[in-house]
């Protein structure tokens, strides 16, 4: 068995193994879960030097062939996905192990860790995918996973009517992908990457195609305007939400993008659909977040934000540098949640007006914290820096140049709310009694914290022009990096300092007047409530389905209903009929059998054309 | 026609799964003469012994083709793959009544069961008209014996019933053969094909080809030569009833696929339009019929009737293709089949009824094994993901494939009202509550019972999902 197939396998292995046994062992579930995610990380580290020395593996199976329809199913080792494997194995490893002392003495920790290597053996099979099934399949099996995952304290009304959000809106998106993949095949005849990515599809058709499939990623990646699932899935446990809220699954909608960007490139109209929708999200997440309260709502929305980075990356053309930002972005952001989630532990509050002057106890967590938030507001040398200023030298040397405004205003907001909220939870004086019996938490939770702080330090150095952009010549060959613009880089790295200046002035000083930002202010309404896109939905969406499912409902009852009762009562009168011919005598049985044959004789006769 | 045989140039190797049941049943039949009578509880690991013993033997031979016996006996993979379908159900009947009382002798019941087997096998690998009566025979007489072996009257008047239009059906299929020996003076199938070649068609030759078809649409149970499934299946032991609802069809199609297309080519526009026609009679009569059933057993009895009928348009078809999805089907059907059948044993076996209205609350009783029920009756109907679906969608496909469209219509309006029973039996379960007073206690099930119900939704769910893991070792 080739070790590719067991990267894959040994989270399923785990799965089962704890669907079975997970309750019996209870917290000695985590080992199974874990050691496995060790295994599968070594071993695709390994993958990725491979692939480094210029290796390549393509493995197919035929998984069912009906005529000349072949479904298979495949691992792809390439860059990219040698990339994610390492992506997705090293943060699910950290979180397991993060969750070991996070989860304690949760009675279903068993299940727990089984959903934790189910997703994981998801995401890893999406990043594999050779071909659009596939990537379909399991673009699937990560929603269901994060469903039960969101709504993994379903005892919590507001947890599971988040995990059903967060399925429904995901699956509104998928709608456009899933007519995309039909629309695909139709055109194409086939959907695997590599023979669709050698064709050559008319622009317009190329273009529709993929903007379907950006629909689907739309919603996987929270992108405006279906967006509204992901602070909602906060209700997870915390480090639910860094595992695939912040570094893994969201990131998918990104990951098919890019590797979809043949099929973009060939409809050229789409890239500016996504640089559009990813300016958006970025700009307006970003928004959000400043008003914020809850500590994972920040984060999700900042998640939010920076997804849409990534987006504008990939659709003005700088491929490298969205999915680099896809890669720091992954080390950085978990690093929040999992801070997030060490603060929570120890305050058992996630309101930041709850908090302060947790530094001075908790100092593991708020220095790690701290390079996170260098790394998101984009100072350098923190990973954040050099992926976003790579995604805005794209921007602006592609001649996008709104784009590029809006990007160098959301460095700013996004330095404000980052340090906003550090000032807040970690400086200054503690406001109330949550904090007063903090302290740090145990070493199995600080361990993923370090972990993760020093690739939040150091990752994206090896994307930076010290390290001649190494990342960008190793993911995209063709799409090389374009020489550093140190205009671009010194204009966002100030502006990214006059936001954390201005949060500065604003929560460690009186120097900012309190009007500034009036609560009554229209924009502050507009913040607080998310541009109103909730009730928005439930106005235009929720509201309407409801009326149409009671008339359906009523449709079903009388006229359906009644036609297949008509139909089955038809049927069952005929039954009854002919269960009169088995009169249980034998001679009349025997009778049929020889009427039979003679019938028979006399057709096939007829047919041979004898007589 | 050369009546010696050079001992020495047999490839005996051909024969071993055949030679291996032949030398279990003498054993198990000696076991039940010689062993104590609490002893005698082991004769039933050791038929599963002798059967996995076989179904080794026989993947060793897998891919062999030979003919022996002057052409006697042939093998090849059609005859492998149906051979290892019937060992493995046989095995997962002998597995599931481990501890089950099989109301007669334990020696006897396993040693008929492995006879029955081996005719069963030898009508696989028939390739000469004698060879293929008497292994029919050898395949039915035993079926007889433990029909009636529950000694109540119902089980007797099943026995007897199946037991005249039985020989009924022999003597008609005899003079079949005779005819067909009058007409080429060969018994061969091959050297049959041979001698009809080029000439023109008499209707003795399609008199003998019908009444050919009469016999083993017998043992397959198609429509009008059924009469004996409903009542062998509801009266007959249920260990018994199992056995007979997957296993011994196998012979019935190997024969025909093996018979028709080689020694019956020249009329082949005939016969493929009589099991058309007897394809949709089976589907049409099994499933309206089973709509009206309230005994589980007689439901399932007509519903084999209908499976009888999917299976024929495979023979409809009359292509390689069609035979493979035959075969395919016939695997699963057989699997559902013999699951559902172990299911309505477990529940006789604490002393429930076998109607309808005793399946009231299964769920509650035993939730395992009611979700097997379900996976099982969902896999008859077709509903994907189960195995089932992928069956019909091969069978149906070929059926379209050959411009048999209205026969796939057929089909596929036939699984919308089979839908109609099967669906009864999984509301009884699970929506249904037993009547007041009753205990809803959980029901215990012996383990190999269990573990046999469990193998088999474990297969019902593999074959739907990765139809390849078997298609791909019968080459389809």
């Amino acid at each position: 068995m080739n070790y590719l197939s067991i990267i894959l396998l040994l989270p399923v292995l785990s799965f089962l193994v704890l669907v079975v046994f997970g309750k019996k062992w209870g917290e000695k579930s985590a080992y199974v879960s874990i050691g496995a995610m060790v295994v599968s990380f070594a071993l695709s580290i390994y993958a990725l030097l491979f692939v480094m020395g210029g290796g390549h593996t393509e493995i197919t199976f035929t998984w069912a062939s009906i005529g000349s329809f072949k479904l298979t199913f495949g691992l792809l080792l390439d860059a990219l996905s040698a990339m994610m494997l390492v992506v997705v194995t090293i943060v699910s490893l950290l979180v397991q192990i993060f969750s070991f002392g996070y989860m304690h003495g949760d009675k279903r920790i068993g299940w727990f860790y089984a959903c934790l290597s189910m997703f994981t053996a998801s995401m890893l099979l999406l990043v594999y995918s050779p071909n659009y099934v596939q990537i379909y399949m399991a673009w699937e099996g990560v929603g269901v996973f994060s469903y039960l995952l969101i709504g993994f304290w379903f005892e919590k009304r507001s947890a599971s009517d988040a995990a059903k959000k967060a399925f429904m809106v995901t699956r509104f998106g998928d709608l456009g992908f899933g007519v995309g993949l039909v629309l695909l095949y139709i055109v194409a005849g086939t959907l695997d990457m590599d023979k669709v990515f050698a064709m050559h599809l008319p622009e317009a058709t190329a273009a529709l195609i993929a903007i379907l499939f950006f629909c689907g990623a739309v919603g996987k990646s929270a992108q405006f305007p279906l967006h509204v699932w992901l602070p909602d899935a906060m209700e997870g446990p915390t480090p639910v939400s860094a595992l695939i809220h912040s570094a893994t699954m969201v990131a998918a909608g990104v990951y098919l993008v890019a590797r979809s960007y043949p099929l973009f490139e060939m409809g050229p109209v789409s890239l500016e659909v996504v640089a559009i929708i990813g300016t958006i999200t970025a700009f307006m997440a970003a928004t959000i977040a400043l008003t914020a309260t809850d500590i994972k709502k920040v984060l999700a929305y900042s998640t939010i934000s920076q997804l849409g980075y990534m987006m504008m990356g990939l659709g003005v053309g700088a491929y490298a540098a969205g999915v680099f930002h896809l890669m720091t972005h992954a080390f950085f952001k978990p690093l929040l949640f999992l801070g997030a989630g060490s603060v929570i532990h120890a305050v058992h509050s996630q309101e930041i007006f709850d908090m302060g002057g947790l530094g001075k106890k908790m100092k593991i967590t708020s220095i790690t914290f701290l390079i996170g938030g260098l790394a998101l507001a984009g100072i350098p040398p923190f990973a954040g820096f050099w992926s976003k200023d790579e995604i805005l030298a794209g921007a602006f040397a592609s001649g996008h140049i709104t784009i590029f405004i809006f990007g160098l205003l959301t460095v700013l907001l996004t330095a404000f709310y980052t340090f906003r909220l550090i000032f807040i939870v970690f400086f200054g004086k503690p406001r109330g009694h949550h904090g007063d019996h903090a302290h740090e938490s145990p070493a199995v939770m600080s361990m993923p914290l370090i972990i993760l702080g020093f690739f939040a330090l150091t990752a994206g150095l090896i994307g930076s022009p010290f390290a001649q952009n190494a990342f960008q010549g190793f993911i995209a060959h063709g799409h090389e990096a374009e020489a550093p613009n140190y205009m671009v880089m010194g204009a966002s790295c100030i502006i990214a300092l006059i936001g954390i200046g201005f949060a500065y002035m604003k929560y460690m000083t009186n120097v900012l007047p309190s009007n500034v930002i009036s609560k009554d202010n229209f924009f502050y309404k507009l913040l607080v409530n998310k541009y109103y896109m909730d009730e928005f939905y439930y106005y235009a969406l929720i509201v309407p389905t409801h009326a149409v499912a009671r008339a359906a409902l009523a449709f079903d009852q009388k006229v359906v209903d009644g036609a297949v009762n008509g139909v089955a009562w038809v049927s069952m009168q005929f039954g009854k009929g002919l269960r009169h011919i088995q009169t249980g005598y034998v001679q009349n049985y025997a009778l049929y059998m020889v009427i039979g044959l003679v019938v028979l004789l006399i057709w096939s006769i007829k047919i041979l054309g004898l007589f | 026609m050369n009546l010696t045989i050079n001992w020495s140039q047999v490839n005996w190797l051909a024969l071993t799964p055949e030679m291996i049941i032949l030398g279990f049943s003498i054993i198990v039949l000696l076991g039940e003469l010689f062993l104590s009578k609490t002893s005698k509880h082991m004769l039933g690991a050791v038929t599963l012994v002798g059967l996995v013993a076989s179904l080794v033997s026989l993947g060793y031979i897998w891919n062999l083709q030979a003919t022996e016996f002057n052409g006697m006996f042939s093998v090849d993979l059609t005859a492998n793959v149906l051979k290892a379908i019937l060992l493995v159900t046989t095995a997962l009947v002998v597995l599931g009544v481990l501890k089950v009382n099989v109301l007669m002798g334990e020696g006897e019941f396993f040693s008929l069961l492995l006879f029955s087997v081996l005719g069963t096998m030898f009508m696989a690998s028939s390739a000469d008209l004698i060879m293929l009566f008497i292994a029919l025979e050898l395949t039915v007489l035993p079926s007889y014996i433990l029909t009636a072996s529950k000694k109540t009257r119902q089980s007797t008047e099943a026995a007897l019933k199946y037991f005249l239009l039985g020989m009924i059906s022999s003597v008609i299929l005899l003079y079949g053969m005779t005819l067909l020996f009058g007409l080429t003076g060969e018994t061969n199938f091959a050297a049959i094909a041979g001698k009809l070649a080029g000439h023109p068609i008499q209707p003795a030759l399609v008199a003998s080809m019908l009444m050919i078809v009469v016999g083993l649409g017998f043992k397959i149970a198609a429509v009008p030569f059924h009469f004996w499934a409903p009542d062998v299946y509801e009266g007959s032991p249920i260990p018994v009833a199992s056995y007979l609802a997957a296993g011994p069809k196998a012979g019935g199609f190997a024969a025909i696929i093996h018979l028709f297309p080689l020694a019956f080519g020249v009329v082949a526009p005939a016969w493929a339009g009589v099991f058309a026609i007897l394809a949709v009679a089976s589907m049409v009569v099994g499933n309206l019929v089973a709509l009206s059933q309230t005994h589980v057993r007689r439901l399932l009895g007509y519903s084999a009737v209908a499976h009888t009928g999917y299976l024929l348009v495979g023979l409809a078809v009359a292509t390689k293709l069609g035979y493979a999805s035959l075969i395919f089907y016939f695997l699963v059907y057989s699997l559902a089949a013999l699951g559902a059948f172990l299911v309505v044993l477990a529940l006789a076996e604490r002393g429930f009824g076998e109607n309808l209205k005793d399946f009231a609350g299964f769920s509650r009783r035993a939730p395992m094994l009611a979700l097997a029920m379900a996976i099982f009756m969902f896999s008859l109907v077709g509903v994907p993901p189960f195995a089932g679906f992928m069956g019909k969608l091969y069978l149906f496909r070929e059926a379209v494939r050959s411009d048999l469209i209205w026969l796939a219509i057929v089909g596929v309006l036939n699984s919308v009202i089979s839908f109609g029973y099967y669906v009864t039996v999984i509301r009884q379960m699970y929506l249904v509550s037993p009547s007041e007073g009753e205990a809803v206690a959980r029901m215990q099930v012996s383990k190999p019972l269990f573990a046999s119900i469990m193998i088999i939704m474990a297969a019902v769910i593999v074959l739907g999902v990765y139809p390849n893991a078997f298609l791909s070792i019968i080459k389809l």
